[in-house]
């Protein structure tokens, strides 16, 4: 089922408070411990806190004989990497597809624009399509997403991993914005925050290793990333600590993330504007007194009276 | 310079309140300037007793106000003096707010005071006496004695108000202003010159800094009560160390035998509502406490205030804040740990002046908090959550500017290509929205003017990049303007409707439930469009005028 040498972390609950953390290496041959650590209890309200991704989360329920293991959880410790072909190498290719190869090794982990590779390969078409096609084939080369110019095939040799800017770093897949992974941890990210009051980016990042609220693979930078979109979407504020009363954990002048406490916290105000017609009119800049369009036989007024 | 619609909206008023002709010579003043009775009269075409009486109406009512310059003449001529009339915008959208102004009057003083206050409304500028005598006639009584009695209330009321600052003397009628040119050849004598002949300021400037009464004497009640006289010589004595404009400005406020005129004082309504707008804000973001203590603050500090449009409260130390703060219901149970850190949260950095800690919060952040939210509102129900992600982008970005930009500036220097890409590649990185709705949303936004956008060529891989930018103070005059344009609108709405259902208002001596049903509806809809314009009215002023 699964590729050689995949390390696991399980999760060993038997009793409302008793856990542990065993970290394990899978090969054909068996199961090799690489290390057991204790875990707290997960504090109750937040036990259900797990960011759900179908791409990178994997779960495995299994019954090693004699053992039963019913409640054990397992998880990715790290998002499963692509197998790795070995690319053939040797002299039996084509010198048509050396010369593709070689340019597209050139270019490394950026890849390279089909028509840019054409260019720069000199050959004529149907040899140059060929020798792709023998690329692809022999898995030397293989065609990547870019993330900012959709519908141009870029190719990559086989040894490199995309860049960020082609594949848009950490936050897409394949391609696309992973929107469930950013909503999930989103949440996450506002749970703990509303829980801790006031947390620095990194103090929510060891909050949720700590309680083993995150089981994929995601970085101190990705929470930072995620709570500065937050502060866009209004559901918490950036703040500089004081050092006093909910701050005294946090050194003075440090960035800080707070869960606003006020009546915002129930939702965006509604603007004066947008709560009658002519704010959020598409036709704002046609309507006059005496026009075709005036607030006398406007459309969405008469709508908005018919009570 | 008033939008299009601010005009519109004032013409609407004049013309609602005072006629076609007065909204005609409204109109004229406010998208020509200030002009000459001459030129009122070339512009509107009007016969001169209708212009003049026009005129009259709208220095009556505060819409107006007259200042006379020196005009150099023709060849060989003299120079002569010419009255010059500028409308005053702001006075007349003042003209909508009045059932506010009611509102807190019969909120702080009762009911009779109203009544004074009410009469200012409606007059624009009243004497003592008139205003004493309105008073008598609504409470007429047989009596002379009982007629004194009401004397008495009228005068005792009048100087609450006055003392509250909510009424004041009225500016004078013409003042002087001495001409640019002679500015010029005054030589020395200008370093003299007080702040309402600072060449830097415009005209109308100047006329209205000439024309207020000096603070002293703005809100004086004693001196002309019951002698209807100009203020005591003792008081002029004591200014003889005013500055000279000052002196001269005084000579052309109090012209002798002649009745003290009053008037609203529209300042004060203004600092009213900033402060309610400031104390609201605060407590939907923070707390009820961090309401209470910028409450106690601006009580305490009230009479300290200087101007309207203040950036920052007035230092005050943490014992009379604290003091201030208990002494309301709701504040008792505050400790002054409690109100410290709530000072902190308001965004106070601990001043310590010898002894004492002292505290001033910026007013002018509040305000622009509660301006951006009054925006950004917009921008989410018009295009969406992910472009009110990328509005607020921007807008916070351009803060980060200030700080940051000289490092910026170099990048834009060295690299400018570079620079446009990593402004595109981070609104789309930074808001977690798709590059192409993204792109999208940046069109909309820029198509409707709240963006702006410049195209870069880079030549050398052909290709063309995007820089876009929140231009905040053209953006905050549009949607100025667009709160402006539907306050019209609703006006205009609630005149249809109520034209629309005038059959049905009609009174009649007998109506059956159908009609009684109808008048309802009618009433209903008036309800709504009259609050929502009051709704609106306080985002206008949120960003006019505070």
């Amino acid at each position: 089922m699964y590729a050689q040498n995949h390390q696991f972390t399980i999760t060993l609950d038997n009793s409302a408070s008793h856990h542990l953390r065993l970290h394990i290496s899978v090969e054909p041959k068996g199961f090799t411990l690489l290390e057991i650590s204790p875990l707290r209890p997960p504090s109750s309200d937040l036990e259900a806190l797990h960011v759900s991704s179908a791409r990178r989360r994997s779960e495995l329920h299994f019954r090693p004989p004699g053992i039963d293991l019913s409640f054990i959880k397992m998880s990715l410790l790290q998002k499963r990497k692509a197998p790795e072909t070995k690319p053939k190498t040797g002299g039996n290719i084509a010198e048509s597809d050396r010369i593709v190869l070689n340019v597209i090794k050139s270019k490394r982990e950026m890849a390279i624009f089909v028509k840019d590779l054409k260019q720069e390969a000199g050959l004529p078409d149907p040899t140059f399509n060929k020798s792709i096609k023998n690329l692809l084939t022999s898995g030397l080369i293989k065609e990547v997403a870019h993330v900012q110019l959709k519908g141009r095939k870029h190719y990559i040799a086989a040894e490199f991993e995309p860049s960020h800017e082609i594949t848009g770093g950490s936050w897409y897949s394949k391609g696309e914005l992973d929107q469930d992974f950013i909503n999930g941890l989103k949440d996450l990210c506002l749970r703990i925050i509303r829980k801790l009051k006031v947390a620095t980016a990194d103090g929510v990042y060891d909050f949720s290793v700590k309680n083993g609220l995150i089981n994929i693979d995601c970085t101190s930078q990705q929470i930072s990333e995620i709570l500065k979109s937050m502060v866009l979407d209004n559901k918490i504020i950036e703040v500089k600590s004081t050092g006093l009363g909910e701050y005294h954990s946090i050194p003075i002048g440090n960035l800080c993330y707070r869960y606003t406490t006020g009546d915002s916290a129930q939702g965006l105000k509604t603007g004066a504007m947008v709560s009658i017609p002519c704010g959020v009119c598409p036709r704002i800049r046609e309507c006059t007194p005496d026009g075709l369009i005036s607030p006398t036989t406007c459309v969405y007024y008469t709508k908005w009276l018919d009570f | 310079m008033v939008s299009p619609h601010g005009i519109k909206l004032a013409v609407h008023l004049i013309s609602a309140y005072f006629g076609d002709i007065v909204s005609k010579v409204c109109e004229c003043l406010l998208r020509k300037g200030t002009l000459s009775l001459q030129q009122v009269l070339r512009f509107t075409e009007l016969n001169k007793e209708n212009a003049t009486n026009a005129l009259l109406v709208l220095i009556q009512h505060n819409c107006v106000q007259a200042f006379s310059i020196e005009q150099q003449g023709g060849f060989m001529e003299q120079p002569k003096m010419v009255t010059h009339y500028m409308a005053l915008h702001d006075n007349i959208i003042h003209l909508m707010r009045f059932s506010k102004f009611l509102a807190i009057i019969s909120d702080e003083f009762g009911q009779e005071c109203m009544e004074i206050f009410e009469g200012l409304l409606q007059h624009g500028r009243l004497s003592m006496n008139q205003i004493v005598d309105r008073y008598k006639d609504k409470h007429k009584s047989h009596t002379s004695e009982e007629n004194s009695t009401a004397a008495n209330v009228a005068h005792e009321n009048f100087n609450k108000l006055a003392q509250a600052h909510y009424i004041e003397r009225c500016p004078a009628r013409e003042p002087y202003l001495e001409s640019e040119k002679e500015d010029d050849t005054a030589g020395k004598k200008k370093i003299a010159k007080s702040k309402m002949n600072d060449p830097s300021q415009t005209l109308e400037a100047r006329a209205l800094a000439a024309a207020t009464p000096m603070e002293s004497i703005r809100f004086l009640v004693e001196a002309d009560t019951f002698t209807n006289v100009a203020p005591d010589e003792n008081t002029k004595k004591t200014s003889t160390t005013e500055i000279v404009g000052e002196k001269r400005k005084k000579n052309f406020l109090e012209p002798e035998n002649k009745e003290i005129l009053w008037r609203v004082n529209f300042e004060e309504f203004v600092r009213h509502f900033r402060h309610k707008c400031c104390i609201t804000h605060v407590t939907r973001c923070m707390d009820n406490v961090a309401g209470i203590v910028l409450s106690a603050i601006f009580e305490a500090t009230r009479r300290d205030e200087t101007k309207v449009k203040m950036e920052k409260t007035v230092p005050l130390p943490m014992d009379r804040i604290y003091e201030e703060a208990i002494k309301r219901e709701e504040g008792r149970s505050l400790s002054l740990e409690r109100v410290r850190d709530s000072l902190l949260q308001l965004g106070c950095e601990v001043a310590i002046i010898g002894i004492d800690e002292t505290y001033s919060i910026d007013l002018k952040k509040i305000i622009d908090e509660a301006q951006a939210q009054e925006v950004e509102s917009v921008v989410l129900k018009k295009y969406g959550r992910e472009a009110y992600r990328i509005f607020r982008l921007l807008l916070q970005s351009k803060r980060l500017c200030e700080t940051d930009q000289g490092k910026l500036q170099r990048i834009a220097t060295d690299f400018p290509l570079w620079a446009m890409y990593f402004i595109q590649l981070f609104i789309w990185m930074a808001t977690f929205v798709d590059k192409k709705d993204a792109l999208k949303i940046l069109f909309q936004l820029w198509n409707d003017d709240m963006l702006h956008m410049e195209r870069v060529a880079n030549e050398g891989q052909k290709l063309e990049s995007l820089c876009w930018k929140l231009i905040k103070v053209s953006v905050w005059e549009q949607v100025l303007d667009d709160m402006y344009h539907a306050a019209l609108n609703l006006k205009l709405r609630l005149v249809h409707e109520l034209e629309q259902a005038k059959q049905i208002l009609r009174k009649g001596k007998s109506v059956g439930d159908k009609v009684l049903e109808k008048r309802k509806k009618v009433g209903e809809k008036w309800e709504v469009l009259d609050s929502s314009l009051m709704i609106l009215d306080d985002a206008i002023m949120q960003f006019h005028d505070f």
